[in-house]
C-alpha cells in the first residue's frame, strides 16, 4: 500500500511544472489547435492580460516549447506564436501523465505481492 | 480535475474550428461566391453583353476574392488571426487540384498560341491568356476548399471567355447552379457554425483592435 502511495506521489511530482501551470497549459492547448496564432487571440481566449501573457510566452519560448515571430502590421506590433515540435511532445507527454493519474490502470491499483 | 482534460480537448478543438476560417472555411464568402457564380452565368448566357456587362463579369472573381479577404480579416478572424493547420491529406488534395489547374492552363495557353499564332499576343487574346495563366496562381494563394475551387474556377473561366467577346452557352447555367447549390448551403452551414463557435469562445465582443499585441 505504501509502495502504491509512493508511486502516485512520484507520478504527481513527475508532471512537467512548466506545462502544468494553468495559464501556460491554456496557451499550449490553444496553440495545439492551429499552425500559427496571433497574440490577440491568445489574449482573448485564455483571458490573460497582455503582460501576463507576454511573461508566460517568454518562459515557454525560453524552454523551446513555442516559437515567437515579432513583426509590424503598419505601425502596430504583431506577435505570432506557434507550438514547436518540442512543445507538442511536452504537451502530449503531459496529457498522458494526467490521463494516467486520473484513470490509473488496474495494474497500478493492485497491492504489491 | 476529472473535467479538465475534456475542457482542454474542447479548447484545442474550438481553436481548430476558428482556425478553419483562415483557410478552408469560407462562410459567407462561399455564399457570395455561389450567388455571384450563378448570376454571372445567367447574365453571360441571357443578356446581350455590352462593354459594361463584360467588365462587370470580368470583375466578378476580383469582387469575390475581395469579399473573401474582407470577411476573413474583418469578421471571421477579427479576434486575431489563427492559421489553420492542414492535414497531410488536405495538403495533398490541394496540391493536386492546383497542379491540375496549372496543367489545364498550360494546355489552353499552348492551344491558343498554336491556333491563333501572332494574334494570340494581341489584345484581347493577351488578356485571355493572362487570366488563364493567373488561374493556378490565384488558386494556390486563395483556394483552400472544394467550394473555393468550384466557384473560383468557374468565375475565372467566365472572366477569361467574356473578355474576348464570347460567352458560355445557356447550359452552363445548369453547371453554375449545381456548383452554387453545393457552395451556398456549405457556406451558410459554416457561417452558422461560426456564430456558435463565437459564443463558445467568448468572442462576441472581441474586435480586431484588441488583437493588437503588447
Amino acid at each position: 500500500m505504501k509502495h502504491e502511495a509512493q508511486e502516485a506521489i512520484d507520478a504527481v511530482l513527475a508532471v512537467d511544472r512548466l506545462v502544468h501551470e494553468p495559464a501556460r497549459l491554456a496557451i499550449l492547448t490553444v496553440l495545439d489547435g492551429a499552425e500559427l496564432v496571433e497574440f490577440g487571440f491568445l489574449e482573448t481566449v485564455c483571458r490573460l492580460s497582455k503582460g501576463n501573457l507576454s511573461s508566460h510566452l517568454s518562459k515557454l519560448e525560453a524552454a523551446g516549447l513555442v516559437s515567437i515571430d515579432k513583426s509590424f502590421r503598419g505601425k502596430r506590433p504583431l506577435t505570432r506564436v506557434s507550438l514547436s515540435g518540442a512543445g507538442r511532445d511536452a504537451l502530449e507527454r503531459y496529457r498522458a501523465q494526467i490521463a494516467a493519474l486520473i484513470h490509473p490502470t488496474p495494474a497500478s491499483n493492485q497491492e504489491p505481492s | 480535475m476529472q473535467n479538465e482534460p475534456e475542457r482542454l480537448a474542447r479548447l484545442t478543438e474550438n481553436t481548430g474550428r476558428y482556425a478553419r476560417y483562415s483557410r478552408s472555411a469560407g462562410g459567407l464568402s462561399l455564399v457570395i461566391g455561389g450567388v455571384l457564380c450563378l448570376a454571372a452565368f445567367v447574365v453571360g448566357a441571357t443578356v446581350e453583353l455590352t462593354p459594361a456587362w463584360r467588365y462587370a463579369l470580368v470583375a466578378a472573381p476580383l469582387l469575390w476574392l475581395g469579399s473573401k479577404e474582407l470577411l476573413r480579416a474583418c469578421y471571421y478572424q477579427r479576434a486575431g488571426a489563427v492559421r489553420e493547420r492542414l492535414s497531410t491529406r488536405q495538403r495533398r488534395g490541394r496540391f493536386w487540384m492546383v497542379a491540375y489547374l496549372a496543367a489545364m492552363s498550360l494546355f489552353i495557353i499552348g492551344s491558343v498560341a498554336w491556333t491563333a499564332g501572332a494574334r494570340a499576343w494581341q489584345w484581347p487574346a493577351i488578356a485571355y491568356i493572362a487570366i488563364v495563366a493567373a488561374m493556378p496562381l490565384v488558386a494556390a494563394r486563395w483556394f483552400w476548399s472544394i467550394g473555393d475551387f468550384l466557384v473560383g474556377v468557374l468565375l475565372v473561366c467566365q472572366a477569361a471567355v467574356v473578355i474576348v467577346g464570347l460567352n458560355y452557352p445557356w447550359y452552363w447555367i445548369l453547371i453554375a447552379a449545381l456548383f452554387a447549390a453545393i457552395a451556398i448551403p456549405t457556406g451558410w452551414r459554416e457561417h452558422r457554425d461560426y456564430l456558435r463557435l463565437r459564443d463558445e469562445l467568448g468572442l462576441r465582443d472581441a474586435t480586431h483592435g484588441e488583437a493588437a499585441d503588447a
